[in-house]
This record gives C-alpha cells, structure tokens and sequence, in this order.
C-alpha cells in the first residue's frame, strides 16, 4: 500500500468539496441579514470547514506529491473508502456546530450526541440513504439544508467520479476508484479516457437534474425547494426541505414531475447518455436490466393498488403496537401526541387510498420512491397491510439499476443471482447441463457470477448481522431489522419506529453509528469498505 | 501467384481457403485486376450476418459464402418436411425438390393429380416425377396416386405448408431436436433449428466448446458428455427426439452417435459425413439421411457461378433422371416459342419444373414463354440432356 498516494488523493477530494461548500455558505451569508445569532454559526462554521479543507486538502497535496503516481488497485480502494468516510466527517462540522449550538439551551451541550446526529445525517446525505435524525427539518437554516440536500446530489454521481471529471489527472490509475464508486458489477466506459467519461456521466446528471428544477418550478415550488429536491430525487437520497417531504405541497403535478425522475435516477445513466445524445432506442430496448427494473416496477405497482384499493388499510386494531408501547422497551420512536391525533392520523391516510386513482397515485409513487431508494413519501405506508410493507421491503433490496443513483443490490444482481439459482435447480435435473448465466444475449464470466453470488450472499449476511446488533438497540423487530434494510440499501424510511412519518432521531447512539456503517457498506457496495479489513490489503 | 495463376484473364475469383481474411484478400486482389465476380468462404459469421454494419463489397468480395450455414439449410430443409427421401435446394434453397414415398391414408392417395393440385389450389406446386415399382417417368395429370408411388415435387419454399397439407403431414414437425457436436456447423444448426423446434439441445463432448456453444445458443439446451454414451443419450431422452443429427467434426462419431440415437428410439436420424464415398453406406446400415458438406458447399458454389451459364445437375438417388437448372441464352430455340411447342419433342423424357423469371418462380403451363435470362430447372433422363441443352443454348 502506497500510503503517500492515498494521502494525495484524499487531498484533491478536500480541495473539491472545499470548493463546493461555497454553495451552502454563500446561501447562509444571503440569509444573515436576519441577524439570527444561529445563522452566524452557521456561517463561521461553513467558513471554518472550508478553509479547513482546502488548507488541509493542499498539505496533503504538496506534502505527498511524490507519491501520487504510484496509484494502484489496492489505493484506488482505499481512497474510495476513506476518501468518504473522511467527506462525511468533514461535511458533519457544520451541522456538529449548529446542533452544539442549537441544544445548547436545553439539556447542555452533547459533543459526542452531537457529533454522531451530523454524521449521521451526513452520510446518510453522501450516501443518498436519506434517513434522517431531524425531527424538525423546517427549523434546519437554509444553508445547512441546502448542504444537506447538495451532499445527496454530489454523492448520487460520486464524488470521486466528480474529482476524476474535474481533475483528469487524478484519473491515473484512477479505473479502481472509479469502480469502487459507480454502483453496480459492472463499469462501463463510454470513451478510452475515465476522465471523459466522468464527464459525461456527471454532465448528463446535471442535465436531467436542470430539467427537473425547471420542472419543479414550473410546479410552484421556488429555486431552493426546487434545487433541494432535485438533489433528492436525482440521487434517489430522499432528503426535504419539508416535514411532510413531498405529500406536504399536496400537488399531483409535483409528485408526478419527482416519480419519472426518481424513476430515470434509478436507471443506467449511460443508456440516458445513449437516448440523449445518440438517439439510441434500440439501447433502452435491448437492456435486459431496464426491462426487468421497469417490469418489476409495474407489477409491484399493479399488486400494491389493488391490494390497497381492494383491501382498504387495516384498522387500528389490526395494527401491531406502536414500539414505543411495548413494556420494557429501552428506546422507541415518539408516538403521536394524542389517541385522537393517532386516529385522525390513520383516517387521513385511508382517504388517500379509498378511491382506485387514489391508491394507483399513492402506491406508484411510493413503489417507485422505495425501489429507486429514493424514500421520498406522500403516505404512511407503515399503515399499509403488511403484504404490501414487506413488498416494499424487498424492493429495498432490490434497488435501481447498476451505473444508476439507486441503491439497494441492484437489479442486475439481482437478476444474475436469480438466473444462477435458476441453473443450479436445472442441474439438479441434468448434471450435464452447460448453461452459463446470461443477461440478454451476453453469457456472463463464472467469474462475474461468482462475484454476484458472494455480493448478494454478503449483502444477506451483513444485513442478518447488522439486524441482529440493532435489536440491540431497538427492541421492536420491525424497527430494528427495517432500519438496517433502509440504511443498507440507501432508501431511508423504513417500517414502524423508522417509517414514513418516523425519523432515526431516537435511535440510541451506538445504534447510529452501526446505521451510519451500514450506508457506507450499502453505497459502497461491500467489498470496497470490507476489503480495507483485510490484512493483507495494506501491506506493500 | 495470382499473376501466374492468369487472374488477368479470369472472369471468377474462387477463394475458398480456410482462412477468411486470405480469402478476402484474394479478393480485393482480384477486384484491382478486374475479375467481375470474386467469391469467398468466410466462415466467421460476424462477418456476413449483419451486411448494415460489415459490408465486404468495398473489400472485393461479390460473393461470400459460408459452408457451415449451407450444411445448416440443407439439414434445415430436411428437418422441416418429415419422412422426406430426399430433398433439395436451388436459388439459395428458395425453390425446394422433396421426394417422398406415399403410404396409405395420406390424403392425396387414390387422387388423380389434377385432382390433388387443382383442388388444393395448389397452382405453385408441381409432381415432376413418379417411381412406381421400377418405372421411373414423369407423371401426368390423370395420374392416380397408390400407397408405395415415389412421387418428386417442385415448389417454391413459401409453399411448404401447402405442400405438407396434401401429404398429411403438417401436425408432424419435429418438437424435439437432439443435436450432437459443438463446432460450427452444429451451433449454427442449432440456432436455426431453435427457432421453429421448442425442444433443442446440444451435446458436446468437449467442456470448453460446451460452454462456448451454450454461451451462444439462447434457446438451446447444452450438454457435456459423450455423444456415443447410452447414459447420455438417455439423459437427454434421445428416445423422445423427433430428430437427431450427427453434426460433430468427426464422421465415423457422428454415424455412430446418429444409428446409437436411432436404436433409442429417435425418429428421424441424420449424420453429417466428410467421407462422401462412404454415404452409401452410412444410409444403408440405419442412417435415415447422410449430408456431405462438401457437395452441399460445392453445389451451392456452382449454383452461384453457373447460373446464367451453364447447368447445376442433381442426381436423384436411384432414379435415372437428374434435376438441371439452366438459363435461357438470349436467341436461344427456348424463347422462341411457348413451351407446348418448343417441348413437345421432350415431353415424357424432361420437364420444366419452374422458370424463375426476374427472381419470381413460376410454375410452367404449356402457354408459358421462357425468355432469355430466365432460369428454368428442368427434371430430365439423361438421354434427353443433350437436347435440353440445345434448347436453352444460343449455338
């Protein structure tokens, strides 16, 4: 391991976040003129990270330059890995700040609390999972929000992919870390050079993410709602600038505009490149994982509608117990404030779904906001049946496309793993069967399923594992095993404690830090992270 | 070479060795010195299945064939007529000669033959030829046809359905398909025969070209194991196959696996044969058709330069009559004359089984005209060949 050349990579990354975090602060110092004493620590805190980064970002830079040649595969792993648990840390100072700041008042400043809330929502904003420790979001200056909602954006695409399109010459032996990056078993290069093709992904994501804003406010919504959420549904994060994220602006028109575009975010943006510039269709046509990513969507949609339409929510005493409830529960999510705001409550959300429009709206858009691992939600679909929570649970595994925002395994895996259980039942038949495992009309490498294999087999074990620390912590089953399913697969919102209406603001802070762990396995698709645990990784 | 080989003077440029880019280079050799037609084996289909994207004129070649792919439409033909005797291709296999021998309750049995074709609607299907007991002749439309007649029928490829109707045959296609070898000609037959046969596998007795094959077959069941091995040919239930088809690179193995198959229980069973003098004998001792790749190839070459030229002759399997495909030569006797009359010296000894007038086949009647230019396939006794000749010539 060449450490001089990890160290000069994770400088270049400083300097461009750095460069980034002038967005945020030129949105705080646009909101000074309210003279908030909050909004001035907002402020310094902004000022404070960036000059630590860039200052930071050049030592690393001039005093490891020697070493910046000597990139390989393991650096390129090592940089990835780091390079984001590094942008998390650096990212979470400001918000660290406002909530020392902002608590200050109440039961005394908490550094550790503290600290552990901003990362947490940091790399939940870098990893595009989108749960949230808010309990107010709306009470979050516009600085930190825009900050919060632009670390999703710059995460989606990946912000080593940016620093590979901004700075080419990181790009040597720069294959690994773009690999470890884009999501999915497979990285495509569009042109010979990396740097170029960085280019292009993140050009054709600013692309659908300009028309989205547009569409936005076109909507109603003003520029920051509109950029916010374009950074939420781009990078299929799921981040608001509201409570009531999206069912608060009460518009089909916007719910429409976020569910094509959650929709093309969890789609191979080199096919977007392919339809975009290249008038290419047949491309669209003949991929096997889009048809399969479009086709489950359908049909989970369709199951969902009329399950709901035909069925109806279940009342309230069909209903497990809220967590909070249970006898003996060490933690538990606040529950609603009154019995009669719990029943108003569930009335308004049999409402949404007692008309077939209204169920066709509700469960399309939250099907699609769960599968993209968007988690952006215009229902409680805690209150679902169960049939259609557990659906969605599964979709959460599922995820978007590979070379998408999405998260989740991807639906390429997916597809691969179930063709190679597939092959291993007909052989069982016929222990002569050759039948290599293909996608379309491409036979995949044994290699490459393998790889699929033992990525679904990790991705099952590592959530079993995680689950069972987190019952840990959360002693209600649903919480705890669907907060590790929605962090691990970068969705969000999860069932029960966790759900639509919930946040992770009361899990206990051991319990974060193993959430926090697992948005960075689940962005990072496993074996990036876990293969820094590896001795033989780090010796040279 | 080529110099000394007189491609100066040359009108046809054969290229035919084993490797498809000295194939192509003779080729755009032979362009630059201004031989008109230039053909040349290509056998890698990349290069000739999608002409939008690879076009090989720019390089010289007029003309590329590919020996696996005319193996596979001759197995194909056969495959797709059942209990057919023999069949065969002319224009690329777009106008097809099957022969079969009629057995009782066949719908077109104790039928005179103007009776059959015209109440079928048959008017582009022609019996050219009839074998009943020994005599071999060309049959006439008051023809009654018996259990045991070896009849001969031209049609054109579109009209195989209608012609399978007449015999009863149409519920019979093949629903599974045994294939053994894994080389080119059996991927592609595979592929092929995928396409109308819901049952196909594969067996090859190589690992590596198991997977290779599996890799490019989508709708084709591979297997490895040895292709002459019961246990194998059980476990691909060779006894429920409506066809088998030896198609491996190694005769004595695909005769061997084809009359194994055939005592499982196979229906129809073929093998491919790199030994010609041997076919007799290969069909005698069970094997149901034995295919040549090389007189398929060589057939095919000389159907593409003799067109126009000269004749293609087909032998029919122990019938004394031949098919001939010829071209009328402009001011040729042929042209000068509707068929009832320029023919009727011939008649019983040859006919016209179809004219192929600018690329559309005709079925003749006595008032048709052959104009010069046209193709004509011509069943006839040897001994009428020299006057058939002379017909369609100019000199």
């Amino acid at each position: 391991m060449h450490a001089k050349a990890v160290f000069h990579a994770l400088g270049r990354l400083l300097q461009v976040v750095g460069l980034v975090l002038a967005v945020p602060l030129g949105i705080a110092l646009w909101d000074r003129h309210t003279l908030n004493p909050l909004l001035h620590a907002e402020t310094l805190s902004f000022l404070g990270t960036i000059l630590l980064a860039l200052l930071g970002g050049t030592i690393l830079q001039a005093s490891c330059r020697r070493g910046r040649d000597q990139q390989g595969t393991r650096e390129g792993f090592a940089i990835v890995a780091l390079g984001w648990a590094l942008l998390a840390l650096l990212g979470s100072i400001p918000l660290t700040v406002h909530f020392l700041a902002a608590r200050a008042g109440g039961g005394g400043p908490h550094l550790l609390a503290a600290f552990t809330d901003a990362y947490f929502e940091i790399m939940s904003g870098f990893t595009t999972t989108g749960a949230t420790i808010l309990t107010d979001v709306e009470a979050l200056p516009r600085g930190l929000l825009f900050w919060r909602s632009l670390t999703h954006w710059l995460g989606g695409m990946g912000i080593i992919t940016l620093a590979l399109a901004i700075f080419p010459a990181m790009g040597v032996g720069g294959y690994q870390m773009f690999r470890g990056e884009v999501p999915g078993p497979t990285t495509d290069r569009l042109r010979p050079r990396l740097a170029e093709t960085a280019k292009i992904l993140w050009g054709v994501y600013a692309l659908l993410s300009a028309a989205q804003a547009a569409l936005l406010m076109l909507g109603g919504m003003d520029l920051f709602e509109a950029l916010c959420h374009t950074f939420g549904t781009m990078a299929t994060g799921g981040f608001s600038t509201r409570n009531g994220s999206i069912g608060d602006f009460h518009s089909l028109y916007i719910e429409i505009v976020v569910l094509v575009f959650m929709f093309l975010a969890g789609t191979n943006f080199l096919l977007h490149y392919r339809v975009l510039f290249k008038r290419d269709w047949r491309a669209v046509r003949d991929n096997r994982e889009f048809r399969v990513y479009a086709g489950t969507l359908a049909v989970a949609v369709v199951l969902c509608t009329v399950v709901l339409y035909a069925g109806g929510l279940p009342g309230a005493a069909a209903m497990p117990p809220a967590p909070a409830a249970e006898a003996g529960a060490a933690s538990g999510p606040p529950a609603l404030e009154t019995p009669d705001a719990e029943l108003a409550h569930r009335a308004a959300e049999r409402a949404k779904v007692s008309t077939l429009g209204g169920a066709l709206r509700q469960a399309a858009f939250q099907v699609v906001s769960i599968t993209t691992t968007t988690g952006y939600c215009t229902a409680d679909f805690d209150l679902w049946p169960r049939a259609v929570g557990l659906t969605l649970v599964l979709l959460m595994f599922w995820g978007g496309c590979a070379g998408s925002t999405g998260g989740g395994m991807k639906m390429i895996r997916v597809l691969v793993a179930a063709k190679a259980s597939w092959r291993e039942l007909r052989r069982i038949v016929r222990p002569r069967l050759v039948a290599p495992v293909k996608v379309g009309e491409e036979a995949l490498p044994e290699r490459m399923v393998a790889s699929v294999v033992g990525f679904v087999l990790l991705f099952a074990g590592l959530f079993a594992l995680a689950s069972i620390v987190m019952t840990l912590f959360i002693p209600d089953l649903v919480t705890a095993v669907s907060a590790v399913a929605a962090t691990i697969g970068n969705v969000g919102p999860g069932l029960g404690g966790v759900g639509a209406t919930g946040n992770y603001a009361w899990v206990p802070i051991p319990g974060k830090w193993v959430l926090i762990l697992c948005m960075l396995l689940g962005r990072l698709e496993i074996f990036t992270v876990l293969v820094l645990f590896r001795p033989s990784f780090w010796r040279r | 070479m080529l110099e000394r080989a007189g491609i100066a003077e040359a009108r046809i440029l054969l290229a035919v060795t084993s490797v498809d880019e000295v194939n192509i280079l003779a080729c755009g050799l032979a362009a630059q010195y201004g031989v008109p037609t230039r053909i040349a084996r290509i056998r890698n289909r990349e290069l000739i299945r999608d002409p939008e994207h690879i076009d090989l004129a720019p390089l010289g070649v007029t003309r590329a064939i590919n020996p696996e792919g005319i193996v596979v439409r001759v197995i194909d033909q056969i495959a797709r007529i059942p209990d057919v005797v023999e069949v065969f291709g002319y224009h690329e296999g777009e106008i097809l000669i099957a022969r079969h021998v009629l057995t009782a309750g066949m719908p077109i049995v104790g039928r005179s033959l103007v009776e059959i074709l015209g109440a079928a609607g048959s008017g582009r299907l022609l019996s050219v030829l009839l074998r009943r007991g020994a005599e071999v002749r060309i049959p006439v439309g008051s023809d009654v046809l018996a259990p045991g007649d070896d009849v001969t029928t031209l049609f054109p490829r579109g009209s195989l359905p209608k012609y399978l109707d007449l015999l009863g045959l149409s519920g019979r296609a093949a629903r599974k398909a045994v294939i053994a070898g894994d080389g080119l000609t059996a991927i592609q037959l595979g592929e092929v025969l995928s396409r109308w046969i819901p049952d196909v596998t594969l067996v090859s007795r190589d690992a590596a070209h198991a997977e290779r094959a599996a890799a490019q077959l989508g709708r084709v069941e591979v297997l490895y194991g040895e292709p002459t091995d019961r246990d194998v040919l059980h476990d691909v239930n060779v006894a429920g196959a409506d066809l088998f088809v030896g198609a491996g690179r190694d005769t004595p193995q695909n005769v061997m696996s084809a009359l194994l198959a055939r005592a499982e229980g196979a229906g129809r069973v073929l093998a491919v044969s790199f030994e010609p003098q041997n076919n007799r004998l290969f069909r005698n001792i069970g094997v149901d058709h034995v295919i040549s790749p090389r007189r398929a190839v060589n057939q095919e070459i000389i159907d593409i330069i003799l067109r126009g030229r000269g004749a293609l002759e087909l032998h029919l399997r122990d019938m004394d009559f031949q098919a001939v495909q010829l071209q009328a030569e402009p001011g040729s006797p042929i042209t000068r004359a509707p068929l009832i009359e320029t023919w009727k010296d011939l008649k019983g000894q040859a006919i016209v089984g179809a004219v192929v007038h600018q690329g559309r086949m005709l079925v003749p009647g006595g008032d048709t005209r052959i104009e010069a230019g046209d193709d004509a396939i011509v069943i006839a006794s040897p001994r009428a060949a020299r006057r058939i000749q002379k017909l369609f010539g100019s000199r």
